[in-house]
């Protein structure tokens, strides 16, 4: 195919699919965004602790964002995009439901993902909004509305799930709760390299290790451009490692190190918090509405 | 000579895991666009189910819409007997834009608003218009990654080689896109 017909195809591609505004709301900090300052701090604790307990005994998420408006977007395609983001349920269940709220267009919609279109089924959704939602809303009280529309929620999906006596390993498909493994188990590699590396005669083998796996990997795994890019990387990365645990610190310095604990003694941060979504996904079930 | 024999397995090696994950590639790029086209088949398959129990619920009270209502029926009995996907997709387009047509004619009667099913089934319709939209959109995103690959040098000697062909895209009607709202 030639240039031109490649760049007429590229600018087809790019008329051809419809895009709109929507804006990312970033990571999410809880269950409860307030964009629109509409709810005080009290209120959003109230909501935070119902939420974050609904979660711990069913699995179930449930989001709650409030923005100002939808900057020229309409509502079903912001809140799948949304849902897109925050990945709201677990990853194996995808039982999440976002509730998205524009105080400025005046709309609202309950966006049910995939696990939950049984439980919660668009006309119930349809009815969560008009009778409890809309009410409270017309009168100005958010949060009565909100909290109405969760009590809702949650007895509609009562019964739907029942929660598995291991549910909190169910949440480990999330990466982020593997997070603190991951950083253990790379600074205890850390420690055996440095310790294996610094012992060896040469101060090179190291940028050779790195080369191989990188390019095996790489390869075999992702592709070539990348396998190549990642052996080159991982080849400079353990040249330089080799190098200054071999020369610069020296293996009786890095002996001593290790026997003290090494640097996976730095590993076991502990989380508390709020860690994010579990990896749910939604298609566009729900219902919307306005006041 | 022992270099030489070392370059060259490095250049075979090399060329062959490119072989290899581009066809893996390819092969799951038109897996993922078949699987998503059938998502969107579900939801028409959906929407097929809702409209008898809809057009049953409001049969009463728009009595002389029988064109509107006769224009669903008629659209959804082509879809279920369309056999190939260039005449579903063409019968679905009809039927969405008489359940668009239907959606706007119900607005002229306030005596609906009154019956909870109707309210309910135009949510559930609503709803699915919504997942449709959604589904077809995700497709489409999958069939721009895949024809990317089918069309990108050198991966495309590798497509062309092994007959991938390029996935279509669906191409819904003007302002399709955005599913009907419940307007009693």
């Amino acid at each position: 195919m030639s240039l031109r017909k490649a760049t007429i195809f590229a600018l087809v591609l790019l008329f051809a699919l419809p895009s709109y505004a929507y804006y990312s709301l970033g990571r999410p900090s809880g269950f409860v965004l307030d964009n629109a300052g509409v709810l005080s701090a009290e209120q959003k604790t109230l909501l935070e602790t119902k939420l974050s307990e609904f979660e711990k005994s069913s699995s179930n998420e449930i989001a709650v964002a409030i923005i100002p408006n939808f900057d020229g977007d309409y509502i079903e395609n912001f809140a799948v995009k949304l849902f897109e983001d925050w990945k709201i349920g677990k990853a194996d269940k995808d039982n999440g439901i976002l509730i998205l709220i524009a105080i400025e267009d005046r709309e609202m919609r309950i966006e049910v993902g995939y696990g939950l279109e049984g439980a919660l089924t668009d006309s119930q959704a349809y009815w969560i909004i008009n009778n409890s939602m809309k009410p409270w809303f017309q009168k100005g009280s958010y949060y009565l509305g909100i909290n109405d529309a969760i009590e809702k929620i949650i007895g509609a999906t009562k019964g739907e799930y029942v929660p598995s006596e291991n549910a909190s390993e169910n949440n480990t498909s999330n990466i982020e709760n593997f997070l603190p493994a991951i950083f253990f188990f790379l600074f205890l590699m850390f420690d055996i390299f440095a310790m294996f590396f610094s012992k060896s005669k040469s101060y090179w083998a190291g940028g050779v290790f790195g080369l191989v796996v990188g390019g095996a990997v790489g390869v075999f795994f992702l592709s070539l451009v990348t396998g190549t890019l990642l052996a080159i990387l991982l080849g400079l990365l353990g040249l330089i490692f080799d190098y200054v645990v071999s020369r610069v610190i020296g293996h009786e310095k890095i002996k001593v190190f290790i026997s003290s604990g090494g640097i996976s003694k730095w590993g076991g941060r502990g989380g508390g918090g709020f860690g994010g979504f579990g990896g749910g996904h939604s298609g566009g079930g729900g219902s919307s509405g306005k006041w | 000579m022992n270099k030489t024999l070392w370059i060259v397995l490095g250049v075979v090696v090399l060329v062959g895991g490119y072989f290899m994950t581009t066809y893996n590639g390819l092969i799951s790029g038109s897996e993922l666009v078949d699987n998503q086209w059938k998502q969107v088949e579900v939801q028409y398959q959906r929407r097929l189910d809702l409209i008898p129990n809809l057009v049953e619920s409001v049969k009463g009270i728009m009595k002389q819409e029988t064109a509107v209502i006769g224009a669903v029926t008629d659209a959804r009995t082509r879809y279920m007997n369309s056999a190939t996907t260039g005449e579903k997709v063409e019968a679905a387009n009809q039927l969405e834009s008489a359940v668009v047509k239907f959606m706007a004619i119900a607005e002229n009667y306030p005596q609906l608003r009154s019956v909870e099913t109707v309210l309910s089934l135009q949510a559930e319709l609503a709803g699915t218009e919504n997942r449709v939209s959604v589904e077809r959109m995700r497709y489409n995103n999958q069939v721009t990654s895949y024809n990317l690959v089918t069309k990108r040098f050198p991966s495309n000697m590798i497509a062309s080689m092994f007959g991938f062909e390029k996935a279509v895209y669906f191409n819904a009607d003007e302002g399709a896109e955005k599913a009907p709202e419940v307007k009693l």
